[in-house]
């Protein structure tokens, strides 16, 4: 029997108000320990208040949290097994780079020649050594993040938690800074706990994703899951670029639901969720499993076609994205590979039909 | 290199020991134990010795004199006293010669504010503020004490322009008059004006005067369309001190002041010193009635809360 | 100069008021300080530069021992007042009802000196009153003097007129520190004292000491509510009052107001000037802080 993976974190009934606003509504989940965990979603959805609660900054207004099976909720931060990477100003800008990062060995009361073998160590690992000397301000915002990293990362706690950490640094930064992030991670092998609003860097580094809209949990599971296959309606519509058709449940045949768009029907999967007849519903699919073929074009079985007219291309680069609208003026995107070409020889205007597999429509009722 | 993790709380190996779950005492003080309710000391020392005796003024105002302190009780006796005695045209005449130190002030300082904050780099304007502190750091004992070597019949104003040729005869009026109260609370007070302005200003953004020159309004309509309403939350807290302070302060009137100059501030200090004490507080009461329906009509205008903001 | 249309000329106008306006302030003082050297005191016409006032001031024994009454109040205010500021500022920080707490603690402000002198002076006293009843019903002794006039009722009036200077400015100064940082501390295992001490009071240290300095210049000048609430002493400030009053324009009232002033200047000129000194330094630094580079 393969071992069940420690669980770091597991979050029950957790909720945040200040007076009469609500930040957190009820949420639950659980972290996997050793798990690179990201925690998305739009400004203000909460994820920051609830990454702070587990970090113990703030208290809850219900609810238990529990760091690797022990109840930590009433704890304050500097007894709880986390550490935490803020977006920027957090580093000390009185001392040096070596004594931020010694700062919490050094309230251990660990001797100050192994406090400075650690720092040491660990400097070299974030790719900062030399820079021991200098001062906060003295550094640039990469440089700066990288010391937040090693002065968490020395503590050697279970969990890391990284708030929006690389929000306030410039998009060509981003991506080399994610993907350091991830070797670091899997090097140390700790747990990390991120927040972001930014799809793409938590694409780049999540394993794990939990997606918070509005103080509430929408969806949470690997990566890849809820980019193929998401179950509610909300992650369709955060995730990637995707077609969402709502519509009405007209039939149901066993696991397969029918859904009524108004101008066509289209049948999918349920996956599991409860669906009754006359529920609203939608069918999302992603813009690059949509195709675009000729009104008088054949028509094959195991695919579903709605008729369009063509508005625009949009040259990207990578991707090239054509815009169409369907008979009711719902816009849709169709989104491809490249071909060097920059216009695929659609005229605006233009008539056409697009097509999904029928196994590429996903249900969602909620 | 995956690790093991077993335990959750630091110890000096780099490991974490288990915490035992907080006793419900714990979780009442919080787990920083009683610093949190230390805390509350200052906004308590507020109440216990600001909040309830200004409430208990006028409480006191309606007691009983007696003859060398005062007997619980009801009677508008020491109100009756205030309003048909001389005492009641002296506070008003007071508080005239308050509102004009307010409006003088404001003439002289308000400028100086303006021009602080649009002239000079922003780095410096504070070490240019920093030269209106020295001023108000002297003792206003001193400050005041120092007008009449300075306004007397040989001081230095009248020796001045007496050497000049301009005047023959010393001019008596400014100093033991109105004028020369008004005069000693101008110089007392102007700090603040420059202060209170100089924050108040803080509302006014440095493209507002790029905007008014660019669509050609001249400096006085720019001033008074413009500034003066986005600065007037400061502007009015700052005058409504100097008013208050200037109503308020005895020491004034006593040096400057002549025979039986007096403000609100003093008329109470007489009482207190006659042992006449639901005297002193039925005008200390009128006094903060006064402050009160101000800062009220001042917040219903202008909205107070607006000088917070720099400092959130 | 801010932009190169407006006139130099104006600029240079503007400046000459703002020096005059400052000038015009001070005058007078430094009037009262050279008179103060004078042998021959206020209005004769030859001047004598001498020491003599100052001696005779320093040489009496009353007058000395309300310097020492001065120097003890200006202390206790110190150690009360701005620990107490720092404790409301980091409360107002926290709290949620804002308006209502900054209100309460400004509101000294705008109540002049001889009002809430007086109306201290009878709660005092109601005090004194209730606690005596209470001392001697329950045969505790100590309870019967809380409230009588002296040392400690002076002090709540010093306390009552410095802390929301203090306040304000310990306001002022922590509005520029990043709560971040406090919480990096404690993520790293700072308890909440160690985090304040080592972490954010270093970043404070130049408002709190500036809040130090103004409570101790405005105690040590204060007279009216030392006056009504002390008991069985006297400041420098109460006998200058005095003497003013009584005496009038002596020798020895200049000397008095000759060392209040000298001793004003000094503090807040040299504190003027190591701040001058400092923010060239600072701002740069500042600058480097506020602008970090960030794309490396």
């Amino acid at each position: 029997m393969a071992n069940m993976p420690n669980i770091a974190v597991e979050v029950t009934d957790l909720a945040k108000s200040y007076g009469s606003v609500v930040a957190l509504k009820s949420v639950s989940f659980r972290i996997d320990s050793g798990r690179y965990f990201v925690l998305l979603g739009p400004s203000g959805c909460g994820k920051t208040t609830l990454l702070r609660l587990i970090g113990g900054f703030i208290r809850p207004t219900r609810g238990r949290i529990l760091l690797h099976g022990r109840d930590v909720t009433d704890l304050p931060p500097n007894k709880r097994p986390t550490s935490m990477v803020f977006q920027s100003f957090a580093l000390f800008p009185h001392m040096t780079v070596t004594k931020n990062v010694g700062y919490g060995l050094r309230l251990r009361k660990l001797p100050t020649s192994e406090v400075l073998a650690r720092v040491d160590d660990m400097l070299d690992m974030v790719g900062l050594e030399g820079l021991g000397d200098r001062l906060p301000h003295e550094l640039s915002g990469g440089q700066q993040q990288r010391v937040q990293l090693a002065r968490s990362l020395v503590l050697e706690t279970d969990i890391l938690l990284l708030d929006e950490p690389l929000a306030a640094l410039d998009a060509k930064l981003h991506k080399s800074m994610c993907i350091e992030l991830k070797r670091i991670q899997e090097k140390v092998g700790i747990t990390f706990v991120h927040v972001t609003h930014n799809q793409e860097e938590a694409m780049t580094v999540a394993d794990d994703l939990a997606i918070i809209d509005n103080g509430e949990l929408v969806e949470t599971g690997r990566t890849i899951d809820l980019y193929e296959n998401p179950l509610r309606r909300f992650t369709a519509d955060f995730i990637g670029e995707n077609n969402i058709f709502d519509g009405r449940v007209s039939r149901i045949d066993g696991v397969e639901a029918t859904i009524d768009l108004g101008y066509d029907t289209v049948t999918a999967n349920s996956r599991g969720q409860a669906v009754r007849v006359g529920d609203d519903a939608s069918i999302s699919v992603r813009s690059e499993r949509l195709q675009i073929f000729d009104r008088d074009g054949k028509v094959e079985d195991s695919f579903y076609y709605l008729p369009a007219t063509h508005m625009e291309t949009v040259y990207l680069g990578l991707t090239t994205s054509e815009i169409v609208t369907l008979p009711d003026g719902k816009e849709v995107v169709v989104r491809r590979l490249s071909d060097g070409v920059e216009n695929a020889g659609f005229s605006r205007g233009a008539v056409i039909r697009i097509g999904w597999r029928k196994a590429d429509g996903r249900l969602h009722t909620s | 290199m995956r690790r093991d993790i077993e335990s959750t709380s630091p110890t000096a190996g780099g490991g974490w020991d288990v915490p035992a779950s907080p006793s419900p005492w714990q979780r009442l003080i919080g787990e920083d134990g009683l610093q949190k309710w230390v805390f509350y000391v200052p906004i308590a020392f507020m109440v216990l010795f600001f909040a309830i005796p200004m409430t208990a003024t006028v409480v006191w105002s309606v007691f009983e004199r007696t003859q060398f302190w005062m007997e619980p009780g009801f009677t508008f006796s020491a109100y009756e006293n205030f309003f048909t005695s001389a005492r009641v045209e002296n506070y008003l005449s007071s508080m005239i010669h308050s509102a004009w130190a307010v409006v003088i002030c404001f003439v002289l300082g308000f400028p100086v504010a303006v021009f602080v904050r649009r002239r000079v780099p922003r780095v410096a304007q504070h070490r240019v503020i920093l030269l209106f502190i020295l001023p108000f750091m002297i003792s206003e004992l001193v400050r005041v004490f120092a007008m009449r070597p300075v306004l007397g019949r040989y001081g230095l104003v009248n020796s001045f322009l007496m050497d000049i040729g301009l005047i023959n005869e010393p001019i008596t009026v400014i100093l033991f008059s109105p004028l020369g109260v008004i005069i000693g609370d101008v110089l007392s007070f102007l700090p603040f004006m420059v202060f209170a302005g100089f924050l108040a200003m803080e509302a006014v953004q440095l493209y507002v005067f790029e905007v008014c020159d660019d669509l050609g309004a001249g400096t006085v309509r720019t001033f008074s369309d413009v500034i003066v309403p986005l600065a007037a939350p400061g502007i009015f807290a700052g005058s409504v001190f100097i008013f208050v302070n200037s109503l308020g302060v005895a020491l004034v009137p006593i040096i400057l002041g002549g025979p039986g100059a007096v403000n609100a501030g003093l008329i109470v200090n007489q009482a207190i010193v006659a042992l006449d004490f639901p005297l002193a507080m039925a005008i200390s009461t009128i006094m903060i009635v006064t402050l009160m329906a101000l800062l009220y009509v001042g917040h219903r205008l202008f909205d107070l809360t607006k000088i917070l903001e720099p400092i959130n | 100069m801010r932009d190169d249309y407006s006139s130099k000329l104006g600029y240079g106008l503007k400046w000459a008021y703002l020096l005059s306006i400052v000038g015009a302030l001070l005058a007078p003082v430094f009037h009262i300080v050279y008179i103060s050297f004078n042998e021959h005191g206020f209005s004769a016409r030859i001047y004598e530069f001498t020491t003599d006032w100052y001696r005779v001031v320093l040489g009496d024994i009353m007058l000395v021992a309300s310097l020492k009454w001065t120097f003890y109040l200006a202390l206790s205010a110190v150690l009360t007042a701005v620990p107490m500021g720092l404790l409301a500022a980091k409360l107002y920080k926290r709290t949620q009802h804002k308006v209502a707490f900054v209100t309460l603690m400004l509101a000294p402000l705008f109540v002049p000196a001889d009002i809430m002198a007086s109306s201290l002076l009878v709660f005092f006293r109601n005090a004194n009153g209730v606690f005596e009843l209470l001392g001697e019903a329950l045969g505790w002794e100590w309870l019967t003097h809380w409230f009588e006039l002296g040392f400690l009722t002076a002090l709540i009036g010093q306390i009552l007129y410095t802390l929301p200077y203090a306040f304000v400015i310990i306001l002022i100064t922590m509005s520029r520190y990043h709560p971040q940082q406090t919480e990096a501390a404690r993520g790293c295992g700072a308890t909440g004292w160690q985090a304040f001490c080592q972490v954010e009071f270093p970043q404070i240290r130049a408002g709190v000491f500036s809040a130090c300095a103004f409570v101790v210049i405005l105690s040590f000048n204060e007279a009216t509510r030392t006056a009504l609430l002390k008991g069985g002493f006297d400041t420098f400030a109460n006998v200058l009052v005095s003497q003013m009053l009584n005496v009038g324009m002596s020798g020895e009232s200049y000397a008095m107001a000759g060392i209040m002033s000298i001793v004003a200047i000094t503090v807040i000129g040299g504190f003027l000037i190591y701040t001058l000194i400092q923010s060239g330094r600072l701002e740069r630094v500042a600058r480097a802080k506020a602008d970090p580079l960030m794309s490396s």
